[in-house]
């Protein structure tokens, strides 16, 4: 047998050049992964039979919220709904091959091991309610991030069902414990500076981006990482961020708020996916060389920076003070 | 010996040990500011060149500075000193030979900051004889030996020419000849920021430095009458201190991160700066020297990064730029009442004049330096088959390569070896 996951990587990669916007490409990515799974289920089926109980695969990071660039990595998880020891070494090896095809496909491993392959995001679903528990006792700097990364899941294979339970669950525990919020506000305050005192950008000044903005840290990551905090506040289901904005922003109050940060993001994202588009590998992604950019558009992308660096002022001061609207 | 000749020489003698202290200083900021592999070879080298240096300097170093019967370039006399009084002097002679090898020392410690990471053993050893006899006595003698600077009245209070300027001349020829470390800069041209291995050692080793400054600048008021040494201490003190200050706030401002590498390289440029002026200004210059220092070596850092000069302790913006910024700094802010030698500055109603004197001065010297140390670094080049290890040496690190053993062995055992003891 030849390499099954080959005719796949093939599609893909002839697939994602075409792709002319963001969620097309997303699509794309969408397909492409639920084939991949379809795959490696097949090849464990083979081995091992079928799978003992339902289960729900679920994809987080990026891919969680539909935003992934042309080249990224892998973030996933999976609930299966059964407590039998069997059922959890049956979906630990269907990870791994899971892991393993996407790799292949050209989704490299994730270095924080945020995979089912791992026991720590393949379990059933009454194991992932005690560690999500435990996570929300926990408040480690670990245990928040883990939070965070959980609260972008996006189903792909199975059922919602199970994923919103669970973040419901963090929902209840946010209402008896309204401060937990601001510990995992506290998670996501640290930024790296895109825009310096004097309003000028800052881009990277040693190694082989030197010249460009990193535009995941400067610029996309204040806006994520503010509308999720705002949407875990509004007990929002949805995982992408635009949508999020969307949701909110059906309320009077975030209308106000969110609308100027909508339209700045809006840009950002276009801006990233076009610059995305050239990069060659999963390093260059992210980095837009200013060298490329007119006097305006250097203008407009301060503001857009400077406008996420403001929304997580809002957010602070919208969590801090327990705003209602 | 008169009362005021002991206190005299007891209090240049003080400054000798903390000036051959700040080699303490230089071993920390040096090997803290590069990688772990190279670290117990600067160490150690630190120590054995300031040893060569000393006999070099006691063979023909101090008379080819403050020898009589002299030409153009040195004095000719008082060559293998043996300890006798000369007369004149308001010191014991042999402390004031102590104090003046001291310098010798820094200048040449100042100038390996060039060769780090990749320069031969052997280079350091040839290097260290023939930079303390051709190049720094040279100097030394035109400033303070009596020779054509000095009749011109130039103003270098403790050396930030002679001393600084002349030792990163030397670097400035050595990473020319020798071209950057590997992986300082990708195949596009952008460069490679090669981070120290301690910070800790690198802050320590400039606080050693600057406490040694005092030895330095302080202690060159060679004398104790009327307790001037307080005042220039004072000076050397404030320039420090703005240095550390203005640094720490440019990188904030221009590259949004205050970056403590950049403030040490502040502290230590307010110290060069400061060096030539110490005794001709008032607190106030001295601060605005220190400030405008730290803000240069900002800067400066940047653009030798730029044109591809890998220069890894950052020695050419600290000793280089600072010490010509120091050195001109006098023309500016020299005042009547204390430029004892030369005139006073642009600021007091000097005119052009000191300013005009200085930059002759620091252009003079730094060329002679620089001509002179790559003149020799060249010809080294030629006879010793290269200056620099071979690729496979530089990446294994210059601790295993040219001394048999690292500096930190635990850290590079492999589990192998772990394993197996």
């Amino acid at each position: 047998m030849g390499n099954p996951y080959k005719q796949l990587k093939e599609w893909r990669n002839s697939h994602l050049q075409k792709a002319k916007t963001v969620t097309e490409l997303n699509s794309i990515h969408d397909q492409v992964m639920k084939q991949s799974f379809h795959l490696s289920f097949e090849i464990v089926k083979k081995k091992y039979g079928p799978a003992p109980c339902e289960f729900t695969w679920f994809l987080v990071g990026s891919g969680g919220r539909g935003e992934q660039a042309k080249i990224s990595d892998q973030d996933h998880g999976l609930i299966f709904h059964s407590n039998e020891k069997e059922a959890l070494d049956y979906f630990l090896l269907l990870g791994k091959e899971v892991s393993f095809g996407l790799n292949v496909i050209g989704y490299p491993y994730c270095e924080g091991n945020v995979m089912c392959s791992t026991s720590l995001w393949c379990r059933s679903e009454q194991s992932w309610s005690k560690q999500i528990n435990k996570w929300l006792q926990d408040e480690t700097f670990d245990s928040i991030r883990y939070l965070l990364i959980f609260f972008d899941a996006r189903m792909i294979i199975g059922q919602s069902e199970s994923i919103h339970r669970l973040k419901n669950q963090i929902f209840q525990y946010i209402q008896y414990n309204p401060d937990f919020l601001g510990r995992l506000l506290n998670n996501t305050m640290h930024v790296k500076k895109g825009v310096g005192i004097f309003h000028q950008l800052l881009p990277e000044t040693y190694g082989p981006h030197s010249g460009a903005i990193d535009l995941k840290q400067a610029g996309l990551l204040p806006y994520i990482n503010s509308v999720r905090l705002l949407a875990i506040k509004e007990r929002l289901l949805d995982t992408s961020t635009l949508s999020r904005f969307q949701l909110l922003m059906k309320q009077e109050y975030f209308r106000h708020v969110l609308s100027p940060y909508h339209t700045y993001f809006q840009e950002l994202v276009t801006i990233h996916f076009k610059n995305s588009l050239k990069a060659n590998t999963y390093d260059e992604v992210h980095y837009l060389s200013l060298k490329d950019l007119s006097k305006e558009e250097k203008g407009r992308l301060k503001k857009i920076i400077l406008g996420g660096k403001k929304l997580m002022n809002e957010t602070k001061s919208i969590i801090e003070k327990g705003v209602n609207p | 010996m008169d009362s005021l000749t002991l206190m005299n020489s007891l209090w240049v003698m003080l400054g000798a040990i903390l000036v051959i202290f700040m080699q303490a200083g230089f071993i920390l900021l040096e090997a803290g500011s590069t990688r772990m592999k190279n670290a117990g070879h600067i160490a150690g080298k630190t120590v054995f060149t300031f040893g060569i240096a000393s006999i070099v300097f006691w063979a023909v170093g101090y008379g080819f500075i403050f020898g009589k019967n002299g030409n153009f370039f040195v004095g000719m006399s008082d060559f293998f000193y043996s300890g006798y009084e000369i007369d004149g002097l308001s010191l014991s002679t042999s402390v004031f030979f102590v104090f003046q090898l001291a310098f010798a020392g820094v200048s040449l410690a100042i100038a390996f900051a060039g060769f780090a990471e990749r320069a031969k053993l052997s280079v350091y050893l040839i290097f260290s004889v023939l930079f303390t006899a051709l190049v720094y006595p040279v100097v030394a003698h035109w400033i303070w030996g009596g020779g054509w600077l000095s009749e011109h009245g130039k103003q270098d209070f403790a050396g930030s020419t002679v001393v600084h300027l002349t030792g990163a001349m030397a670097a400035l020829a050595a990473t020319i000849l020798l071209k950057p470390r590997i992986g300082k800069y990708n195949k596009d041209g952008s460069v490679n920021n090669i981070y120290g291995h301690n910070q800790v050692y690198t802050a320590l080793g400039v606080l050693i430095l600057w406490v040694g400054w005092f030895g330095f600048n302080a202690g060159s008021t060679i004398t104790v009458e009327d307790g001037f040494f307080g005042f220039v201490a004072l000076n050397t003190n404030l320039a420090a201190g703005a240095g550390a200050v203005s640094a720490l706030i440019i990188s904030w401002i221009a590259g949004g991160k205050a970056d403590i590498p950049t403030m040490l390289n502040g502290a230590l440029a307010g110290l060069v700066a400061i060096t030539a002026s110490c005794a001709f200004v008032d607190t106030w210059a001295a601060v605005v020297i220190g400030l405008i220092a730290g803000i240069l070596v900002y800067f400066s850092m940047k653009f030798f990064d730029k044109v591809k000069i890998d220069d890894p302790i950052y020695c050419l913006s600290v000793h280089g730029v600072a010490g010509v910024w120091g050195t001109l700094s006098t023309g500016f802010f020299a005042t009547p009442e204390l430029a004892t030698i030369g005139n006073p500055g642009l600021f007091y109603g000097g005119g052009f004049t000191q300013l005009g004197i200085q930059a002759l001065g620091v252009f003079t010297s730094g060329l002679y330096a620089f001509v002179v140390s790559f003149v020799i670094l060249a010809v080294m080049k030629k006879l010793l088959n290269g200056l620099r290890v071979t690729e496979e040496e530089e990446m294994i690190g210059l601790d295993l390569s040219e001394h048999g053993v690292y500096g930190y062995p635990e850290a590079f055992e492999s589990n192998e070896q772990k394993l197996g003891s």
